[in-house]
């Protein structure tokens, strides 16, 4: 399955949102814009649905509450509502749309939570909402509405394979520091994504055979890569604890060894890339991979995803946020994959090509999505920047 | 009007604006194009085509060509330019036509007058088409022999870098107040007749 459609309601940045999803997607937008808000809605359906997660722990431990994640310009209606649309990545036709919308409750002496206002699932197999529950339901009181029932396996039974598609949701976006620096670990206990500190737990945990057959594809990428790196293999240390290490080439006939604390930012970054977008089915949210990588490895990313995407049961949705003009600087992206996102009065909105006229004939015109889209993202003055008197 | 604006640099982009300013509430730029410079030669068709829906504003060097037409000529081997899409070519750069303004010039980056050459006429049967007069390629003029002769430091720190063969760091920087402030355009024509056509095109578009 993919997200074929998301719709967001004072979603952090957003304060309307409703766009369609193709299965591959660039996102593109000036900085702060809201570019990671975006895949973070994506991000909070899957730590619902995961199984150390839940609504609470998503809402408030995650992302710090209603304060942090309600659009900042909210008017009257202060809900918060997020609705995927999920399609079958075969024949592309809609499969399930669910609806949750979310509200603050507690304050004062009380605690501040978060409550399900309604929680919607409608199966198109069925053509009928297999979940139908609002605040006023039968059945439903305070307790109740603490939880989703995305969350739970006894409530979700109808509709267990949007749990289980949220719940394999990937995300990375790989911080090399962190991976080097041991302590991390313990910060990153009990997170799923703690800026890729986890990926070698990830990759600790994986069968024998699908983790040898994913390292000789790695080893593959890497050789052209990166070819002084060879022979990429996972290992734990005497105290259990894992650790990735390849060889490393140089004037001595053997090399040496080397483990993750001694790579490379972009050797650590290229790892992690291409562990995100081999292990799993699901959905792969990916921060701007250009990061730390040559301009000609950059150039070659958007084919090299396309291919890697595809798996037998259909292409497997791959969402990119990027700066990178050599990333863009391509005829084989298709506008339909592009989002922009622009900063307005009312929050960003998050426009398709089409929707700009200079934009989409641009691209008509035979140029390509970065030559296109950047002069549009670009912050309007942004070249008086040198004229800044900075110390004089 | 709306308008793209192309320009292969900074500089060349910082003027082709100021030129626009000189009709005033006339243009309004909707895009500036490209985002990476030094591709306008290999992007020319897609620009022609674009210009299908807007007016596009080019301006370029003459580089190693001999004269505008020529340039044009080659650009246009192989296929028509749109009525829309308007190029007008600085000889030989768009710095040539900043030094136009001789005493404008002089005066804000410290220079002597005498340092900078004075217009002639290119051909004896049409006394009317005058440019400048450098022995060189003009930016590389400017960094090796005009910017040498200022007293002002900073000015010749930016814009000359210690060995005389490229840019300073802050190029674009220090040129860009001179032309958007400065540069008196009135005064420039005087020097260069391809400076006096682009306005002349420009005002009746």
């Amino acid at each position: 399955m993919f997200i074929s459609r998301i719709k967001l309601y004072n979603w952090k940045n957003f304060r309307e949102v409703d766009i369609q999803l193709a299965e591959r997607v660039f996102i593109v937008g000036a900085n702060a814009t809201g570019k990671s808000n975006f895949l973070d809605a994506i991000r909070f359906l899957r730590d619902i649905s995961k199984q150390s997660g839940g609504l609470q722990y998503a809402f408030n431990i995650a992302r710090g509450g209603m304060k942090k994640i309600r659009y900042i310009n909210a008017r009257k209606a202060t809900n918060v509502n997020i609705e995927v649309h999920l399609s079958d990545s075969q024949n592309k036709k809609l499969k399930w749309i669910y609806s949750l919308d979310l509200k603050h409750t507690g304050g004062g002496v009380f605690k501040n939570e978060v409550a399900v206002k309604y929680e919607k699932v409608w199966s198109a197999d069925k053509n009928e909402y297999v979940l139908d529950r609002s605040e006023g339901s039968s059945g439903e009181d305070e307790e109740t509405k603490k939880f989703t029932h995305l969350e739970q396996v006894t409530a979700n039974k109808e509709f267990r394979e949007i749990a289980s598609f949220c719940s394999e949701i990937q995300y990375l976006n790989i911080v090399p520091l962190l991976i080097r620096e041991s302590e991390s670990l313990i910060l990153s206990k009990d997170k799923e994504d703690f800026y890729g500190r986890n990926l070698l737990e990830r990759v600790s945990k994986l069968n024998e055979k699908t983790k040898n057959s994913y390292f000789r594809k790695i080893n593959d990428v890497l050789q052209l890569a990166i070819p002084q790196f060879e022979n990429i293999t996972p290992i734990k240390d005497s105290n259990g604890i894992p650790h990735l290490q390849a060889n490393y080439k140089h004037w001595r006939p053997r090399g040496n060894k080397q483990q993750e604390d001694q790579f490379s930012d972009g050797t650590l970054r290229l790892i992690g890339f291409l562990w995100a977008l081999l292990d799993g089915t699901e959905p792969v949210l990916l921060e701007e991979p250009e990061i730390n990588l040559h301009t000609e490895i950059i150039k070659q990313l958007p084919e090299f995803i396309a291919k890697i995407q595809k798996r037998k049961s259909g292409k497997r949705q791959v969402i990119i946020t990027t700066h990178s003009y050599d990333l863009l600087d391509t005829k084989t992206i298709s506008p339909d994959e592009i989002l922009l996102l622009e900063q307005g009065k009312e929050g960003t909105t998050i426009k398709k090509p089409y929707d700009i006229k200079t934009v989409i004939q641009a691209i008509e015109a035979g140029f390509s999505i970065a030559e296109a889209t950047i002069p549009h993202t670009k912050p309007q003055n942004i070249e008086n920047i040198t004229q800044l008197k900075m110390f004089e | 009007m709306d308008v793209i604006i192309v320009a292969e640099d900074e500089v060349t982009r910082i003027v082709l604006k100021k030129i626009l300013d000189y009709f005033p509430n006339k243009f309004n730029i909707l895009n500036e194009m490209p985002v990476r410079g030094g591709k306008i030669k290999s992007l020319l068709m897609n620009f022609n085509k674009l210009s299908e829906h807007n007016t596009i504003i080019m301006l370029t060097d003459l580089d190693t060509y001999d004269c505008p037409p020529a340039l044009l000529n080659s650009w246009f081997k192989n296929f028509r330019q749109n009525p829309n899409f308007i190029i007008r070519i600085a000889v030989d750069e768009a710095e040539s036509w900043l030094m136009a303004d001789r005493e404008g010039f002089a005066e804000y980056f410290k220079v002597p007058l005498s340092i900078i050459p004075n217009s002639k006429i290119l051909s004896p049967i049409k006394p009317h088409i005058i440019e400048m007069n450098f022995p060189y390629k003009s930016s590389l003029y400017l960094i090796r022999e005009v910017i040498q002769s200022t007293g002002n430091k900073i000015i010749k720190e930016g814009i000359a870098a210690i060995d005389k063969t490229r840019k300073g760091h802050l190029y674009n920087s220090t040129m860009a107040p001179f032309i958007t402030y400065h540069w008196n355009i009135d005064n420039a024509i005087k020097n260069s007749y391809s400076l006096v056509r682009t306005i002349h095109r420009l005002s009746k578009i």
